[in-house]
């Protein structure tokens, strides 16, 4: 052991970062100081132990939050430009952008608005593609509507008119555009259920009853956009 | 194409399903990241953070590093962006033996590799983060400085003063 102890360098000296001198002269120095070899030895002992960390995942599914909170991003697009432009060759592009959280608050919006899912279903009318089939039967959309009363009303008469644009002009429709329907339908119906299951978990979340309402508010800026840029018109 | 490159272009056209199998196949390596950097009583929320933003900035990933790697790299950033939020909740926790006792209930980790879980949450904030980054993670002291901000020097400094105390609480 020595009067003077060098821990200062020993984990640079464990990193490989001293110079080969000072790599030297270390050496020399642990070879001679009890205390600094041992605390060399505790120090090779922590690194080797964290390397070696296992990794676990946190207690509970983190899927929900998240899955709600990036339908509330709005990044998730599904462009229907491609397959609206199947109409007509030569026609000039057309470019509708459907978001997920709008295509969510589609799903809502018709189990809210029109009073029964059944009815909803029968203001689209029968279609044998199979896509109305899919959103109004998820049994979530039942449930969310259950609390739609006091989110509903400052969208409710222009999203009817939007929904009536749509079923009007939906025959129109490209079956290449159907199909991306019926895809992204999968997709939203697993967001209705994970949006569903964090309202759930915290039924009195203000920052899930704002995700419906700006869902709302996205519904019905999307589908101005989408009428707008596609021509339908009253 | 790999899995998870497919799993990316679906979740760039906006495939929340794809987007959940990227999550599921990286949360582990995340959280416990977030949980060794920030704490155990703020790695859920840290977690879910992380995710939204990849979801928000997924279009800046170009596929010349591995998926896990890019989430990996933008979790160190926004987590060490929250260093503010994690000094005030330390201070407001007395030290530290509610972070200790709730790793020891979750983990049947054995011996030195749980004590050092739990040694992790009574370091000081910033050497535990370099500690993690170092001796965990693998980057690099020119890695660390720039992402926190800092120089390679710091970073070793305080790599050493971690250890050294890590070495401490484990005697």
């Amino acid at each position: 052991m020595t009067a003077e102890h060098r821990t200062d360098g020993l984990s640079d000296y464990l990193n490989g970062s001293l110079g080969l001198a000072e790599q030297r002269a270390l050496e020399a120095h642990v070879a001679e100081c009890d205390e600094c070899r041992k605390v060399l030895d505790e120090l090779r002992s922590v690194i080797a132990a964290a390397g070696e960390l296992p990794d676990w995942g946190p207690e509970r599914d983190l899927w929900p939050r998240i899955a709600a909170a990036i339908d509330d991003t709005g990044a998730a697009v599904i462009d229907l430009s491609r397959h609206l432009g199947d109409r007509g060759r030569g026609s000039e592009r057309r470019r509708i952008r459907f978001t997920v959280p709008q295509l969510v608050a589609a799903g809502l919006a018709l189990a809210i608005f029109s009073g029964a899912t059944s009815l909803a279903l029968a203001r689209w009318g029968p279609h044998d593609n199979g896509i109305l089939s899919m959103a109004p039967d998820a049994p979530a959309v039942l449930t969310v509507s259950d609390r739609a009363g006091e989110l509903a009303p400052a969208y409710a008469d222009e999203l009817r008119r939007l929904e009536g644009l749509l079923a009007e002009h939906r025959t129109e429709l490209a079956p290449g555009t159907v199909r991306i329907l019926e895809k992204n339908l999968d997709i939203i119906d697993r967001s209705i259920e994970e949006s569903l299951a964090a309202l759930e978990e915290d039924s009195a979340s203000e920052f899930l009853r704002a995700h419906l309402d700006r869902a709302f508010r996205r519904k019905v800026e999307y589908l101005r956009e989408a009428s707008a840029i596609a021509g339908w018109s009253l | 194409m790999q899995p998870e490159t497919q799993d990316v272009t679906l979740a760039l056209r906006g495939d929340t399903v794809a987007f959940e199998r990227l999550y599921r196949s990286t949360v582990t390596r995340i959280h416990s990241l977030a949980r060794r950097m920030g704490g155990d009583d703020i790695a859920e929320d840290l977690t879910q953070e992380v995710y939204i933003r990849a979801w928000q900035k997924l279009e800046t990933f170009r596929g010349d590093a591995a998926f896990g790697t890019w989430l990996h790299r933008l979790a160190v950033n926004l987590i060490l962006s929250r260093r503010e939020t994690i000094r005030r909740r330390e201070a407001r926790q007395v030290s530290g033996s509610g972070r200790l006792e709730s790793i020891a209930g979750r983990s049947s980790t054995p011996g030195l590799k749980m004590d050092l879980e739990a040694a992790l949450t009574r370091l000081p904030d910033g050497a535990r983060q370099v500690f993690v980054l170092y001796d965990v993670e693998g980057y690099s002291h020119e890695e660390i400085g720039r992402m926190m901000g800092s120089s390679a020097g710091t970073s070793k400094s305080q790599l050493h003063r971690a250890r050294m105390l890590l070495r401490e609480f484990l005697s």
